[in-house]
């Protein structure tokens, strides 16, 4: 029985999850391997999220009390001049995070796989910023850039360029140790015999580093580039405690005030926050495009890099 | 040019160390900083000013009261209760629904399986805070805002988006395992508990660790979800109303410090523990993808 059995699997070697023998559990159990996480996901997460979704076109104060006002709540975020700047703030932001992080972090990865000793300490002390909460991380270096600038009679809540900068140090710091990690895994794969005959065919270490050594790990590279654009847009706890949007400004335009290190995610929480009637709709609709714009950048970089990918 | 390879090797790696060296005291600099102004008191025996523009601490100002205090005045033991407890359960929760969804995508072929991999995986870029009215308010409608349950039902809920790493990991053992244990006579829970779970060993392990870290440094689902109770705090919020909150400022602010130094050390020891399985799982979700 068992004999005739084995013979049938190999004479389908390629189809074999495919096979009847394997397909007639799989289907009767698959449910019940799918079902925990339904049930939590549903009333946890697709319920806020449809929910979230329907409020964006709502003027409400609290869900009971809602009123559908079309799109009005997104022609309000589009003519928030303070939501326009966080947007380009944000997006300026990330593009500077995520080339240095990205350059730093495959730097050190480099210079750690070059055969030297102590891997391990250098590792765990670039790693070691990952394991402590951002709220408590940005108020820390809150506290160190105004030791710093203290002695030069200023603070980080005195210029934007300050808390622009401040915060990229300290994204920075946090990072670099993470990607610095998947880069190590990364040039750790690239074959030996790779670079030892492009050393054979006279090329210099640079040209082994652009030729042979990036376009393997493009791998690596998509994603640590998708990882640190999606961080950078969606980060709120550093924001916050680092410099909470300050300094303010006037804006000329409209008389309010403009929190000129405000980002994205910030904004759409301040506006939560803020006690005027359309308030929360226009939030919500604020949130609702965010998302729109996080996934979209998300997939469309992961499939523009995708095709650089060298296959082995 | 210099001609000698061997030469030219020693200075290469001279250059590495010493760059190393000094990122090496770059990246270490905070941490050291934080511990030494957590030791930070007011020699006259009084509540230290919470401005203090000295980049580090004067030997005389060092002191153990920051500690005592931390855990005999404040709430600090009770919050720091709550986290464990919320990171414990929100750890078994999310491994075992990260472990069946990615064992369903990566063993299980249905009609919908390619559909749903899409879908979890944009809707796994979806910022927190984008449902955090809706969240609340349905917690409130249920009952549960401002308690723990409702607190590890929001952090486990999305857990199983997770399933990325899992997966790429779960598809890198081979298909024949599983056939051979089914001609053997195991049947499909059999093959995932005695086959699988242990093949899938350090990714389990990682993923224990990244779901019992995460509870302890969020923040923003606890300010909506406690708001003023301040006994379900956890340690990221009660931190965050030390250091802010006006009420607290003054009085507790000390404690800001101290409090952030106890918090890190369970998870760092955890981690330096653990750090061969936690890197195996970076670099197993970084490499698949």
């Amino acid at each position: 029985m068992e004999k005739t059995k084995k013979k049938k699997k190999k004479s389908h070697s390629s189809a074999a999850v495919n096979s009847k023998l394997l397909r007639r559990p799989i289907k009767r159990f698959c449910w019940i391997f799918i079902l925990p996480m339904v049930a939590a996901f549903c009333v946890g997460f697709v319920w806020p999220f449809c929910h979230g979704m329907f409020l964006s076109f709502c003027k409400f104060t609290t869900t009971s009390k809602w009123e559908w006002i079309g799109f009005k709540n997104f022609e309000r975020a589009f003519n928030d001049s303070q939501f326009m700047y966080s947007f380009g703030y944000t997006a300026i932001w990330t593009i500077v995070s995520v080339i240095l992080i990205n350059v730093i972090a495959f730097a050190v990865a480099y210079a750690l796989t070059q055969n030297i000793k102590g891997t391990n300490i250098f590792r765990t002390v670039f790693f070691m910023p990952n394991l402590i909460g951002g709220i408590v991380l940005g108020y820390i270096w809150s506290m160190i850039f105004d030791g710093i600038l203290g002695a030069y009679g200023t603070s980080i809540l005195m210029d934007t360029k300050f808390g622009f900068w401040g915060l990229i140090i300290l994204m920075l710091w946090q990072q670099v140790g993470y990607m610095m990690i998947i880069y190590v895994a990364g040039l750790q794969a690239v074959p030996e015999d790779m670079i030892e005959a492009a050393k054979i065919d006279g090329a210099s270490s640079w040209q082994t580093l652009t030729r042979i050594t990036i376009p393997n790990v493009m791998p690596s590279i998509t994603i640590c580039t998708f990882l640190s654009l999606t961080n950078g847009f969606k980060l709120f706890d550093q924001n916050l405690a680092l410099t909470g949007g300050q300094p303010f400004t006037i804006d000329k335009a409209t008389g309010g005030s403009m929190h000129t290190t405000e980002m994205i995610a910030l904004n759409i929480y301040n506006t939560f926050t803020e006690s005027g009637k359309y308030a929360k709709g226009t939030a919500q609709a604020k949130a609702v495009l965010f998302f729109i714009l996080v996934a979209a950048i998300g997939l469309i970089q992961l499939r523009a890099t995708r095709k650089k990918e060298v296959q082995q | 040019m210099i001609k000698s390879y061997k030469l030219r090797r020693t200075l290469a790696n001279t250059a590495i160390y010493i760059l190393l060296a000094i990122l090496g005291i770059i990246w270490i600099f905070p941490l050291i900083w934080l511990v030494l102004h957590s030791f930070r008191i007011d020699p006259n025996g009084g509540i230290p000013a919470a401005e203090y523009n000295h980049l580090f601490p004067s030997l005389d100002v060092l002191g153990f009261d920051n500690y005592v205090g931390l855990f005999t005045e404040t709430k600090f033991l009770r919050w720091f209760g709550n986290t464990f407890f919320i990171a414990v359960c929100c750890c078994i929760i999310s491994t075992i629904s990260v472990l069946v969804v990615a064992y369903a995508f990566s063993r299980l072929r249905f009609k919908a399986r390619k559909p749903l991999i899409n879908v979890g995986m944009i809707m796994g870029m979806f910022p927190g805070f984008m449902t955090m009215i809706a969240l609340y308010l349905i917690l409130k409608m249920m009952g549960l805002d401002q308690t723990l349950v409702g607190l590890i039902l929001c952090y486990s809920a999305g857990s199983g988006l997770g399933y990325l790493v899992m997966k790429g990991f779960l598809d890198t053992i081979p298909h024949a395992l599983d056939e051979a244990a089914t001609i053997d006579g195991a049947n499909k829970f059999q093959v995932f508990y005695k086959i699988i779970l242990p093949m899938a060993k350090p990714m389990i392990i990682y993923q224990v660790l990244t779901s019992f870290i995460s509870p302890w440094c969020d923040f923003i689902l606890v300010n909506i979800i406690m708001r003023e109770n301040v006994d379900n705090y956890t340690v990221a919020k009660g931190l965050w109303s030390w250091a802010v909150d006006t009420e607290y400022r003054n009085d507790y602010y000390r404690y800001f410090l101290s409090g952030s130094v106890v918090v890190s050390i369970p998870i760092t020891a955890l981690f330096l523990y653990m750090q061969k399985y936690y890197v195996s799982g970076v670099t197993a979700g970084g490499v698949k993808g």
